[in-house]
C-alpha cells in the first residue's frame, strides 16, 4: 500500500517536473487548477466589468449525436465579455481524467498563455481567471491524448470574438470532409469534368 | 494511451506535438512480490475498447467480486469502454518473468505496441521494488533476490512494426473510419515488419537507453521478452551466456548450457545470466560487443542498415562521461540524419567517397539524349508533313 501511494507521488511529479514554465497549481485528490486569476485583470482592462459562471460537463455521454466524437463536453460555445470574471465548474462524469484548457492567454499573467482545469474520473473541479480586453475568440480543449481530436474541443468568445475556430463539435465543420463522400468521388468527379469537356470540344468543332 | 496515469499535458506543446518523457511504447516494465494482493487498475483514456491481460501470471478467472480477470473479451468480459475503468487483481503464488498486453483484437492491438514485461519477484524480507520501469533497460531498485545473485539487471523488451499499420491512426480523426481501416481494411495476415525495437527504441538510440553496462567479473540479469509478430534469434557478441529461466520458470540445472543465439518466440521470455569473466567461454574481454537479432530484417530500420534493435554490451572502461561507448569504426553521424535512412547516402560513403560514394549524373549525355529525341521528333513532324502535302 505505501508503495502504491508512493508510485502515485512519482508519477504526478514527472510531468510537473518536466514544465518548462513556472505554473501557479493547486492541486488535490479531485484534480488540479493551473493560473488561477481572480484579482488581476489583464492589462488594458480597467477593473473587472463582471463575473461569469458556467458549469461545463465532461465525459463519453456527451459525445452522443456528435459525427467523429467519442469524449465530449457539454458547453462548446461560451461567449463572456471583455474583462469578465469567469469562474468554470467542470464536472467529470468519466471514470477516466479530463481538462478544460484554454490556450493564447497573456503570457504575463498566466504562464505559458494557459488556464487549466483537470478533473480525475467522477470528480469536479472549479477555477476561476479573468479574460483579457480584446475581442478575441480562444481555443479550449481537452490535452489528453487524443481527446481533442475526438471531441473535446470547445471556444471562449471574449466580447465579438475573432471568428468561430474550426472543427468545434456541433458548431463548425469537421477537418476533413472528404472522408464523409463515397470512395472514388474525387476520380469521378474528374472523370466526369474531363468527359463533359471533351463533348462540349467536340460539339463547337 | 501507453502512459501510466500522470497529470498536465501529454505532449511538449500544442506545436509540434512532441509527445512527453513519460508517454513510452512499449508500456513499462511494471515489477510485483510474489504473494502480494494486486491490483492494478485500467482506465482507458482511448477511444478504442481495450483489456488487460496478465499472460504467464497467476491470475484467477474472476476477480473476487465475480467480475471477468482474464482480458479476454471473447470469453470472459465486455472491454473496457473509452473513459471507463475497471480493476484488475492477483495474488500470485509463483515468481518469474512474465508479460502484459490489451487482449482486444489483439492481432493488431498487441501488434500497436499495448504491452509490456510484467516481473513477479520472489518474495523476500525489506524488498524494495521499482515497480515502474519507464522505457525499460536498467532496473535502477534491484529486488533482493536480484542483488544477491547480480551486479546489475536489465529489462529488454523487443518488438517490430508493420508501418502499413501504424499509419492508418494518422490518415483520417474519425474514429468510425480509423477504426474500420485498422480492423477490418489492414490484413495482418498479409503483413510485413519494417522497425524492429528495442525497449521501445531503434538502433542508433537503443546505444542511448539499453546498453548492458558492466566490470569485469560481474555477473549481470537480463530479463528479455519478444513481444514482436516474429521469432528472434537473440545473439551476443563476446560472449556465452546461460538461459536461467524460459516463460518465468526455471531452466533444470542439468538442461543449462553456454550459448550464444537463442531464439524467443512471439511473447515468450527468457531470463539469461551473463558473466563478465575472460575464461574463453563466458566472455572474450573488455569491450564493446553488440547484441541484436540475427535474422537480417531485425538489424535494419525499414531495410537499411545498421538499425533495428542492435545493442551493444559495453565493459564501464569503454564507456564515455556522457554515457556513450567509446566507438572506434566509422563517424555515426550520418545514422542520425533522416536522409541516411531515406537510402540517400551511399553505404560506405564515410570512408571510400571516391571509390563508392555517389555515382553522380552524366549531364553530357542526357543533354546529347534530348537533342537527339528532339532531333527525331522534329524529322518525323517533317516526314508527316511531306507526306500530308503529298496526299493533298
Amino acid at each position: 500500500m505505501v508503495r502504491g501511494a508512493a508510485l502515485w507521488l512519482l508519477v504526478l511529479a514527472l510531468p510537473a517536473a518536466a514544465q518548462h514554465e513556472h505554473h501557479d497549481m493547486q492541486l488535490d485528490a479531485g484534480g488540479i487548477v493551473m493560473n488561477a486569476n481572480a484579482d488581476t485583470p489583464p492589462r488594458g482592462c480597467d477593473g473587472i466589468s463582471g463575473d461569469v459562471s458556467f458549469t461545463v460537463r465532461a465525459g463519453r455521454d456527451y459525445a452522443g449525436g456528435l459525427p467523429g466524437a467519442i469524449f465530449g463536453m457539454s458547453e462548446r460555445d461560451l461567449h463572456v465579455p471583455p474583462c469578465s470574471r469567469v469562474t468554470v465548474e467542470f464536472v467529470n462524469e468519466d471514470a477516466v481524467r479530463h481538462q478544460w484548457m484554454v490556450h493564447g492567454l497573456p503570457r504575463y499573467l498566466y504562464p505559458g498563455g494557459m488556464f487549466h482545469l483537470e478533473a480525475m474520473g467522477g470528480a469536479s473541479v472549479t477555477g476561476t481567471f479573468i479574460v483579457p480586453a480584446e475581442n478575441r475568440t480562444y481555443l479550449v480543449h481537452c490535452d489528453m491524448a487524443q481527446h481533442m481530436e475526438k471531441g473535446m474541443r470547445a471556444q471562449l468568445v471574449v466580447g465579438r470574438g475573432s471568428g468561430d475556430l474550426w472543427a468545434v463539435p456541433g458548431l463548425t465543420d469537421a477537418y476533413r470532409r472528404a472522408s464523409y463522400l463515397p470512395g472514388g468521388t474525387l476520380g469521378w468527379l474528374a472523370f466526369a469534368a474531363l468527359l463533359a469537356g471533351g463533348i462540349v470540344a467536340l460539339l463547337r468543332r | 494511451m501507453f502512459a501510466p496515469n500522470h497529470a498536465g499535458m501529454a505532449v511538449e506543446n500544442l506545436k509540434p506535438h512532441r509527445a512527453r518523457a513519460a508517454l513510452r511504447l512499449p508500456a513499462p516494465a511494471i515489477r510485483v512480490e510474489q504473494g502480494d494482493r494486486v491490483r492494478i487498475t485500467i482506465e482507458n483514456t482511448h477511444y478504442m475498447p481495450h483489456t488487460l491481460h496478465l499472460h504467464g501470471a497467476d491470475h484467477g478467472f474472476l476477480t473476487a467480486a465475480g467480475e471477468g480477470n482474464d482480458g479476454v473479451p471473447t470469453t470472459s468480459e465486455v472491454p473496457v469502454l473509452p473513459g471507463g475503468a475497471r480493476t484488475y487483481e492477483l495474488e500470485p503464488r509463483t515468481a518469474g518473468t512474465m508479460f502484459y498486453h490489451c487482449h482486444v483484437q489483439p492481432h493488431v492491438h498487441v501488434m500497436m505496441g499495448l504491452q509490456g514485461l510484467f516481473v513477479i519477484e520472489e518474495n523476500r524480507p525489506a524488498n524494495p521494488l521499482q515497480t515502474l520501469n519507464l522505457g525499460a533497460g536498467q532496473v535502477r531498485a534491484p529486488s533482493v533476490a536480484s542483488r544477491e545473485r547480480y551486479a546489475a539487471e536489465y529489462d529488454l523488451h523487443y518488438l517490430d512494426f508493420d508501418r502499413q499499420l501504424g499509419e492508418r491512426i494518422r490518415e483520417d480523426n474519425d474514429p468510425r473510419i480509423v477504426t474500420k481501416s485498422m480492423h477490418r481494411d489492414y490484413d495482418v495476415t498479409d503483413a510485413t515488419s519494417d522497425y524492429f525495437l528495442l525497449n521501445g527504441r531503434s538502433f542508433p538510440y537503443t546505444f542511448r537507453e539499453s546498453l548492458v553496462v558492466a566490470d569485469e567479473g560481474d555477473t549481470v540479469k537480463l530479463r528479455v521478452v519478444n513481444g514482436g509478430a516474429k521469432g528472434i534469434a537473440l545473439h551476443t557478441h563476446g560472449h556465452k551466456f546461460t538461459v536461467t529461466h524460459k516463460d518465468g520458470m526455471p531452466v533444470p540445472e542439468a538442461a543449462r548450457s553456454l550459448q550464444d543465439v537463442a531464439w524467443l518466440a512471439t511473447a515468450q521470455r527468457l531470463d539469461l545470466e551473463l558473466a563478465f569473466v575472460n575464461d574463453g567461454l563466458h566472455a572474450y574481454g573488455p569491450g564493446i560487443w553488440p547484441f541484436h537479432d540475427h535474422q537480417n530484417a531485425g538489424v535494419t530500420n525499414d531495410g537499411i542498415g545498421p538499425g533495428g534493435n542492435i545493442s551493444a554490451i559495453v565493459y564501464r572502461e569503454y564507456l564515455g562521461e556522457d554515457g556513450w561507448p567509446r566507438t572506434r569504426g566509422v563517424s555515426w553521424d550520418p545514422y542520425f540524419t533522416a536522409a541516411y535512412y531515406r537510402r540517400e547516402v551511399p553505404v560506405w560513403n564515410a570512408y571510400l567517397p571516391d571509390l563508392l560514394g555517389d555515382p553522380g549524373l552524366d549531364g553530357r549525355l542526357l543533354a546529347r539524349l534530348v537533342v537527339l529525341a528532339a532531333a527525331l521528333g522534329g524529322l518525323v513532324a517533317l516526314a508527316l508533313r511531306r507526306r500530308r502535302r503529298s496526299a493533298w
